[in-house]
């Protein structure tokens, strides 16, 4: 099967999904990322390693993190940065995707981030490219969102010191998530000690355990003893009718509150990659507790998307690195 | 006019038990004699075919043009790249294009097709396939139409269901399934282990085997014969199966493709591997290979649908389910020799012949009057199939670069050279 992602010397072209990189590649990025990071004042460096470069931020799907991290981390690159959401291109009026992409790359843009709500849609940008450019895949459908699996993972790096010796929850609606893939991508490459997801069957798809994972329908059998509660939001745009009842059913059995969390390894914390429904997903003061290392997980986005720029720029002629 | 002897080919000929040397002597186009030897034939041109392969013309069961003009392939064109590359007899199922719901719509595909190929348009059972209304279906049998269909456009009212097939079975109409629940339809892939790593809405094997039970139910009721088409998944065999052993008239075929692909096709979001029905998974081809041998499976057909660089140039999800296949039709076969699934002769049955099935459009393939009649093939030539290579307008061929074997001797080429 052809690997998009990486070059012929195997260094990484695109970045589209967690399953093709090993754990070398993803320990590099790590530290990578941490490189950004001030040795002792611990914020957020700036240098102009991609002065040279035009990235597009193509939007297809609302988004607040994502998006502004992926600017703010071009930005600190040096790098220019074009903004482009739906309601304002050209696909609006019935361009292809394909067209849009081309005419971008005939733009001379080199990086292209990309959010669609279809799966996939990043590879397919990646395969009109020809090699041209690279593109890191900000979220596509319910497939894929590496560069989020990618900060959770340095998050629990800088959290945990026995990382990647951990017992992790997911817990809510991995059907709909992409997030979730690709954390569960990220951990089995990584060597996690188990991973367990958690939800009524209607949000868990059926073959998941094939994916090596364990599957747990009660939250109280889910997450005893976790080292790290992933909590997940209900993913209501993408949803059929059916898969829940209406009313507080949800937070009632799957939601995290300071009680049920008790359950979990005393030293345990909570990530969730947002935004967070308070109150549907979890408790809202647990989610402002010291336990729930949400707001790192924001910071260390933008060094990791920094560094996933840094890498696949280094494919692309005009690098300063 | 050129005359041409094939000497000694092997005849491989539906439901004989075993092959036979014969030589063929063919005059401007017509077959003169076919014997054990021919003598006294003053050719032209004489063929040593001692190592080729006389088969009647394949009979596919399900090819759908996608006409969309003007862009899109044409009927005439789509049904001669088929006739070079073997095929002589098409079922074309009602949405071939415009919805064969109108006697002048079957009359259309009738006029807008080549003569050396015969096609058999199969009629809609409702008016615009929407469920509601039902077609005249004697009309369109009187039209040319030799069996209906809601073709994947499955009705959710089974009481109106059970209707229509009742007034179908009053004038002995068959009625030609593609398994599938209504509301599990939007799924696009398997559901299964690559659909749930790639978040792409799968349709579960239950898809199928809940249409099948519900139709083996209403078979039994009404009487209709009835013949599943483009079965894909092992539980979905199973039933078709057992309904046979309980004596129900119906009768199944399976896509070539859904043979040799399955699920795992999918992982770089390929869109020539979006097709209805999906693949399915490893043991779901496994199972419809076995049924080839045991013979559950009646036939095999195409499944072939070209399609334009349009629809297939999109994210996953955004692309038309299809893919276009005749022109790896006989490699694929020769292939299932060569991994031991099926002999020669079972393999002209499942391709050649309908005589196993409930519908059964034409009964006399064996029956070679012209060059246009037979296929002359050398089962051993090697090739890589290229995009130069294909006859077939269709954009959306997933074997490109596949190394198979088999070739069709172009008979009318050499005729034509001899003049």
């Amino acid at each position: 099967m052809e690997n998009l992602q990486r070059s012929s010397d195997g260094t990484l072209h695109h970045l589209l999904a967690i399953r093709d990189l090993d754990k070398k590649n993803i320990l590099d990025i790590l530290e990578t990322a941490q490189q950004f990071f001030h040795p002792n004042t611990n914020k957020l460096i700036k240098n102009n390693s991609l002065k040279a470069f035009t990235v597009a931020n193509i939007f297809f799907e609302p988004s607040t993190r994502t998006r502004s991290t992926f600017e703010l981390a071009a930005k600190r690159l040096g790098a220019n940065v074009l903004n482009l959401s739906i309601s304002e291109s050209a696909t609006s009026k019935g361009e292809s995707l394909r067209d849009t992409v081309l005419n971008l790359k005939a733009m001379q843009c080199e990086i292209f981030v990309i959010r669609h709500p279809q799966s996939g849609a990043a590879h397919f940008v990646a395969k009109q490219l020809h090699g041209k450019a690279s593109v890191i895949n900000a979220g596509d459908g319910c497939h894929a969102h590496p560069t989020q699996a990618l900060l959770d993972m340095y998050t629990l790096r800088q959290h945990h010191k026995k990382f990647p010796d951990l017992t992790v929850a997911i817990i809510g609606d991995i059907l709909h998530s992409r997030v979730a893939r690709s954390q569960i991508e990220a951990m089995h490459v990584l060597g996690f000690k188990e991973i367990r997801v958690v939800g009524p069957k209607t949000l868990i798809p059926k073959h998941i355990s094939q994916l090596g994972v364990k599957v747990f329908h009660r939250l109280e059998d889910g997450i005893e003893g976790v080292d790290v509660a992933m909590m997940l939001r209900l993913q209501k745009e993408r949803m059929r009718q059916g898969l829940l009842p209406n009313g507080n059913a949800f937070y009632r059995e799957y939601g995290l509150t300071q009680h049920k969390f008790k359950l979990a390894h005393p030293n345990a914390i909570i990530i969730h990659p947002g935004p967070v429904n308070r109150g549907v997903e979890i408790e809202s003061e647990l989610a402002d507790s010291s336990r729930s290392v949400i707001l790192s997980q924001v910071t260390n986005g933008v060094a990791i998307r920094m560094g996933i720029m840094s890498k696949v720029a280094k494919n692309l002629e005009g690098f300063h690195g | 006019m050129a005359k041409i002897l094939v000497r000694q080919a092997t005849l491989l000929l539906p439901y004989h038990s075993q092959t036979s040397r014969i030589d063929i002597a063919i005059d401007q186009g017509k077959v003169i004699s076919i014997k054990e030897s021919i003598s006294g034939f003053d050719a032209d041109t004489i063929i040593d075919a001692q190592n080729y392969w006389i088969t009647p013309k394949f009979f596919d069961l399900c090819q759908r043009p996608y006409l969309k003009q003007p862009q899109g392939p044409t009927l005439a064109k789509e049904l001669m790249a088929a006739q070079q590359c073997g095929f002589g007899h098409i079922c074309l199922p009602p949405d071939s294009g415009m919805i064969n719901d109108r006697p002048e719509i079957t009359s259309k595909h009738f006029s807008d097709s080549p003569n050396n190929i015969q096609v058999y348009p199969i009629g809609a059972l409702t008016s615009e396939l929407k469920g509601e209304q039902l077609c005249d279906l004697t009309s369109l049998m009187h039209a040319g139409c030799f069996a209906v269909s809601q073709s994947f456009y499955n009705i959710k009212d089974l009481c109106f269901l059970r209707q229509a097939y009742q007034y179908a079975a009053s004038f002995d109409i068959p009625i030609i399934i593609y398994p599938q629940d209504p509301w599990f339809s939007r799924g696009q892939v398997h559901e299964g282990t690559i659909a749930t790593m790639l978040g792409i809405l799968g349709e579960p094997d239950i898809s199928e085997a809940i249409a099948i039970s519900q139709h083996l139910q209403l078979i039994e009721d009404t009487d209709i014969k009835a013949h599943f088409t483009c079965i894909s998944s092992k539980k979905g065999l199973d039933l078709v199966r057992q309904g046979k052993q309980n004596g129900l008239p119906i009768s199944c075929d399976v896509a070539i493709s859904n043979l040799f692909l399955d699920e795992n096709s999918l992982l770089n979001f390929d869109t020539n591997y979006h097709v209805k029905p999906p693949f399915r998974s490893n043991e779901d081809k496994l199972a419809l290979r076995q049924g080839l041998v045991d013979g559950t499976i009646d036939n095999i057909c195409s499944n072939h649908c070209p399609l334009q660089p349009l629809d297939k140039q999109t994210p996953f999800g955004g692309s038309v389910a299809g893919l276009s296949c005749i022109d790896a039709f006989l490699g694929l076969g020769i292939m299932l020799m060569e991994d031991g699934v099926i002999t020669p002769l079972q393999w002209v049955k499942l391709c050649c012949s309908t005589e196993a099935n409930v519908i059964r459009p034409n009964q006399d393939v064996s029956n070679f009057r012209t060059t246009e009649d037979f296929n002359l093939i050398d089962p051993k030539y090697n090739y890589f199939l290229s995009t130069e290579k294909l006859t077939s307008q269709g954009y959306n061929n997933p074997y490109i670069g596949w190394n198979l074997r088999g070739k069709l001797i172009d008979l009318k080429s050499l005729l034509i050279a001899a003049q």
